[in-house]
């Protein structure tokens, strides 16, 4: 008998902690069930905003880079605030704000840039009719 | 039927113009399209709307399916997820969200195109300016050639003249050289002719007070030296005090003149007979002739000679005149130069 009983105690103990585990498995899932902060978006929107902010792009898109500047703050505010939506949200849009300040400063840069050139070409093409004309 | 007549009424009531069956028709239409709406007909987003006429402006532009196709297929995707979470029923925030991040998407493929556009121009210029350049730099080299050439021409001509000169030179150097030997050789044959004229103006006064010690005289058949009948006694042929003398001077004129031939001719008067007068004429020529040659007169250049009473040059009828006429002649043979003796 005592033999028996000796058995059956280890089985309820048994019992109890899989309960213990499972609830607490539960709970911890049910944690997992509020959206995530979105770190990996966060990541990539904090890059994209340091590569776009350039002393070139500060002068070329100014209000593109203090848009995306802008969104990229509200993402880590939502961040702190614990709302993971928001957070994902303007971590995506100050991405592609960035993307895109970065973008207009280069388009700016390069249409410049082509006048300059085309400038040069027009000037050596005068120098160049100067001289056979004499 | 009931509910919507209670509620009409109070319109009906302020509007009292309307008849009420239009009013109620009105309302019925009005139901439905809501009712409509509400099922079949989601209402507008207005970001997206926005996002799609961006993307179809975007996309009516060659640049940028040209230069940027990429960008305008992102832009495309994220306009279809934007559709998409509006079709399902999303939040207009999240509905929203993703048209922005499409019209941005949109704005990229934009100013990627123009900045593709752009570097295009500039490679494009930069081409322009290198080919003109290289247009430039020919054009240059051609005209450097063509002034190489035409220097070079102009040096090969200079040096044709500059040799053409140098020869020039070259043969009035050679011309002056030989008219400088010329003239040298003329100045010695001058000098030479001025000497030998010299010797033999020394030599002609040396011979003519030479031969007018022996009382020469120049005739036709050459020098002639006459020795007197002093020389000998009447009828003998053999030479006197004073002959030896004279001899002597003789000797010395024939040394100083070794080429010098001379006949020695012995003449007499016409006393005595005539073949006797002849024996006795060549007894005394041959005696200065011995004379002579002891003196050391080479005999190969005398010759004796008798005439006898021949030739007289003087009378034989009075003394003097027949003591002139025995003698002995001696006659050098005529030479040139001995014109200039008087």
């Amino acid at each position: 008998m005592t033999h028996e009983k000796k058995t059956y105690r280890p089985l309820a103990v048994t019992t109890l902690t899989t309960l213990a585990v499972t609830s607490a498995l539960l709970l911890t899932l049910g944690g997992c069930a509020t959206p995530p902060m979105p770190t990996a978006q966060l990541a990539v929107a904090e890059a994209a905003v340091q590569r776009a902010n350039t002393s070139s792009t500060q002068e070329a898109a100014p209000a593109e880079l203090a848009t995306a500047v802008g969104k990229l703050a509200r993402a880590r505010a939502a961040v702190t605030a614990g709302d993971a939506p928001l957070a994902r949200r303007m971590a995506d849009e100050a991405t592609v704000d960035a993307q895109l300040a970065e973008q207009r400063a280069a388009a700016a840069r390069a249409g410049l840039a082509a006048r300059e050139s085309e400038n040069a070409a027009r000037v050596l093409r005068e120098e160049i009719n100067r001289k056979t004309v004499r | 039927m009931n509910k919507t007549l209670q509620t009409q009424s109070p319109t009906s009531r302020r509007q009292p113009g309307f008849p009420r069956h239009a009013i109620s028709l009105l309302v019925a239409i009005g139901a439905l399209s809501t009712l409509g709406a509400c099922s079949t007909v989601p209402e507008r987003n207005v970001a997206l709307d926005q996002a799609q006429s961006r993307y179809n402006a975007a996309q009516a532009q060659t640049q940028v399916t040209a230069l940027a196709p990429e960008e305008l297929k992102r832009a495309s995707e994220a306009l279809r997820v934007a559709e998409q979470a509006k079709a399902s029923g999303e939040s207009p925030a999240t509905v929203d969200h993703l048209a922005y991040l499409a019209s941005q998407r949109v704005g990229i493929a934009q100013d990627t195109a123009a900045s593709r556009a752009s570097e295009a121009v500039i490679a494009g210029a930069a081409a322009e300016r290198d080919r003109m350049r290289l247009a430039l730099r020919t054009q240059e080299a051609e005209t450097a050639q063509r002034q190489l050439a035409s220097s070079q021409q102009a040096n090969a001509s200079t040096t044709q003249q500059l040799a053409n000169a140098q020869m020039a030179n070259a043969n009035a150097n050679q011309q002056l050289d030989r008219s400088r030997q010329a003239t040298a050789s003329a100045n010695q044959q001058l000098a030479n002719s001025q000497e030998s004229n010299a010797i033999q103006q020394a030599q002609l006064g040396q011979l003519q007070s030479q031969l007018r010690e022996l009382n020469a005289r120049k005739t036709d058949r050459g020098i002639v030296v006459t020795l007197g009948d002093v020389l000998f006694a009447s009828g003998q042929s053999k030479l006197q005090g004073d002959s030896v003398r004279t001899m002597g001077k003789l000797a010395d004129f024939f040394k100083r003149y070794p080429q010098r031939t001379a006949t020695i001719e012995g003449y007499t008067d016409s006393v005595g007979g005539e073949s006797s007068n002849q024996a006795l004429s060549e007894r005394r020529a041959q005696a200065v002739m011995a004379a002579l040659v002891s003196q050391g007169v080479p005999a190969a250049s005398l010759r004796s000679e008798g005439y006898g009473e021949a030739r007289p040059v003087g009378s034989n009828d009075s003394a003097d005149g027949r003591r002139s006429n025995r003698r002995v002649e001696v006659v050098f043979a005529a030479e040139a130069g001995d014109a200039m003796l008087k």
